[in-house]
């Protein structure tokens, strides 16, 4: 069973999915946005916020035929389970909210003061009981780090989702690579993160290691693969990471690899300027750019239906 | 503007350094007044008489920003029994650099030109040198101090990060010795070249942190005595 903001539906109902995306956000709530840095100017910040402008983008995205988004922003920074029901059902695609916590700039407070366990009863709540006054629940954990290795409070959360993740079945999505981008190769961090996630007792296939293309090492990919995770391309289209058409050549060679079966493919789109009203392709870039550099390459419809359709509902489906 | 870096896909991961308040000296490069003043400083006036002043806002905005923020991290270095050390370009006697002479930036450190905004001002004790070059290891008596201190690491703060600050950290590397910048203490020339000029020195090589990240990891050290990067 796949749970959405508007309820629970089957595997294959799921249909194309987003698997790491923002539609509602607001990053200048983080409680310490401080340690982001003060030479950041505010237009950089994360936010998507106008009701009006993404059920257009929405639309556009079923229009195309995508027919599910995960929404990965957590409690910390401008979740809203309620706006994602509306948006949801004015959109008529299914979206997931997600539990968890981001990067330590946007972990609220509550979270540095209380134990492990008391966190991982909380966001077990969030998936088993729901979240606030309309109980709507979320369908996957998330994990993030900032620094270049998980630590301290991230450390914390790390092990919360451990706990939570075995109570409930459902996935965990991480934000990996750290804040300084480039000291730490994609994927790398995901190793970190698979380690202690397997030493908690943590299955590797109920991991999808995110943001492995923002600095990648196939080599790096390919164990987490062979381990058993799931391996998400999810800034596609972020060119100032990697050129398209190196992504699209690393993701055909992880399919002769063999590991189409581990492969998860997004956007991570989380600023106005990449939204169609922002002049580029809001949540249709797959459709209109990323997946026809796949075909030109031969990977086969089968192997992209795996990544976009049955891959997204096997790793939401809670176990 | 989004800049893309990929010499980080084949270069390997930075090496992780461990900080105590002993192994770790606080930089302040060329955070003198000719550079750091935007009211009297040499550039300041300058670029008025050249009529330039649009030119140069960006620099001066980043400068009103990192002023926020550089005596946050001093005090905080300071509190800890960090070394200090101030390196800023021109000449302390009639030595003049070729450097200088190429440049026309022939400061005399012991007049004017050698002067600091007060909220961060060399304290007793701490060690100021003159700069005959970009680098602060142009100066050898930098590279003698941080040899006889047994100094592994340098947090840098300071203007100039695309050339001065820059060169020092690739110069220190070459010695063995790791880096910190304190990412929203220095400033370059441009906001375009302050992410070029962070990113491009990141890889493989530089640890970048911002000030409440530096002010987080320095009270963690007071604590526990040291902080692995």
């Amino acid at each position: 069973m796949i749970q959405t903001v508007l309820g629970q539906i089957a595997p294959d109902e799921l249909g194309f999915c987003l698997p790491h995306e923002h539609i509602w956000c607001d990053q200048r709530f983080g409680p310490r946005v401080d340690l982001l840095g003060t030479t950041r100017p505010e237009s950089t910040y994360m936010r998507l916020d106008d009701f009006d402008v993404m059920v257009s983008e929405l639309r556009a995205y079923r229009e195309a035929g995508g027919r599910a988004i995960v929404e990965v922003t957590c409690n910390g920074w401008g979740r809203d389970l309620d706006m994602l029901a509306r948006l949801s059902e004015a959109s008529e695609v299914h979206i997931l909210s997600t539990s968890g916590f981001y990067i330590e700039p946007h972990i609220p407070k509550f979270v540095h003061e209380w134990p492990v366990e008391r966190i991982a009863d909380h966001i077990t709540t969030e998936i088993q009981e729901g979240v606030g006054a309309s109980k709507r629940r979320c369908g996957l954990f998330k994990s993030a780090i900032h620094r270049a290795r998980v630590e301290g409070v991230e450390l914390k959360v790390l092990k919360a989702v451990a706990t939570a993740q075995k109570r409930t079945g459902a996935v965990i999505t991480t934000h990996t690579t750290g804040n300084r981008r480039m000291e730490v190769p994609g994927g790398v961090a995901g190793v970190h993160q698979l380690e202690i996630l397997k030493s908690e007792g943590v299955s590797p296939s109920r991991l999808i290691v995110g943001h492995v293309d923002e600095r990648p090492d196939i080599d790096v990919l390919s164990r987490l693969a062979g381990e058993g995770c799931f391996v998400q391309f999810d800034v596609i289209g972020k060119e100032h990471f990697l050129l398209d058409q190196t992504r699209a050549e690393l993701v055909h060679a992880l399919v002769q690899r063999g590991y189409a079966d581990n492969l998860l493919l997004s956007q991570d789109t989380s600023r106005k300027r990449w939204l169609r009203s922002g002049g580029h392709s809001g949540y249709c870039y797959l459709f209109e750019d990323f997946l026809p550099r796949l075909k030109a390459l031969g990977v086969s419809d089968p192997d992209i239906r795996k990544m976009t359709v049955a891959n997204p509902a096997r790793a939401l489906n809670i176990q | 503007m989004a800049l893309r870096h990929p010499l980080t896909l084949v270069t390997k991961e930075s090496r992780p350094i461990t900080l105590t308040a002993s192994n770790t000296c606080l930089l302040l490069q060329d955070l003198h007044a000719p550079l750091a003043d935007p009211e009297n400083g040499w550039l300041a006036r300058r670029v008025k008489e050249k009529v330039l002043s649009r030119e140069f806002d960006e620099y001066f905005e980043l400068l009103s920003i990192i002023s926020q923020n550089i005596p946050k991290v001093l005090r905080a270095a300071r509190d800890l029994g960090m070394p200090v050390v101030f390196s800023s370009l021109g000449h302390g006697d009639d030595n003049v650099s070729d450097f200088q002479q190429a440049t026309g930036w022939l400061w005399d450190l012991n007049g004017e030109n050698g002067g600091y905004p007060r909220a961060w001002e060399p304290g007793d004790g701490e060690l100021v040198l003159p700069k005959p070059g970009w680098s602060a290891l142009s100066n050898p008596d930098f590279a003698a101090y941080l040899e006889e201190n047994n100094i592994a690491n340098v947090a840098v703060m300071g203007t100039m990060l695309d050339f001065g600050v820059s060169q020092t950290c690739l110069d220190l590397s070459d010695r063995g010795i790791s880096s910190l910048i304190v990412s929203d203490a220095v400033a370059a020339l441009t906001r375009v070249g302050q992410d070029y000029a962070s990113g491009n020195i990141a890889h493989g090589l530089i640890k970048l942190r911002t000030t409440s990240e530096v002010i987080d990891l320095l009270q963690v050290v007071e604590k526990e005595g040291s902080f692995l990067i």
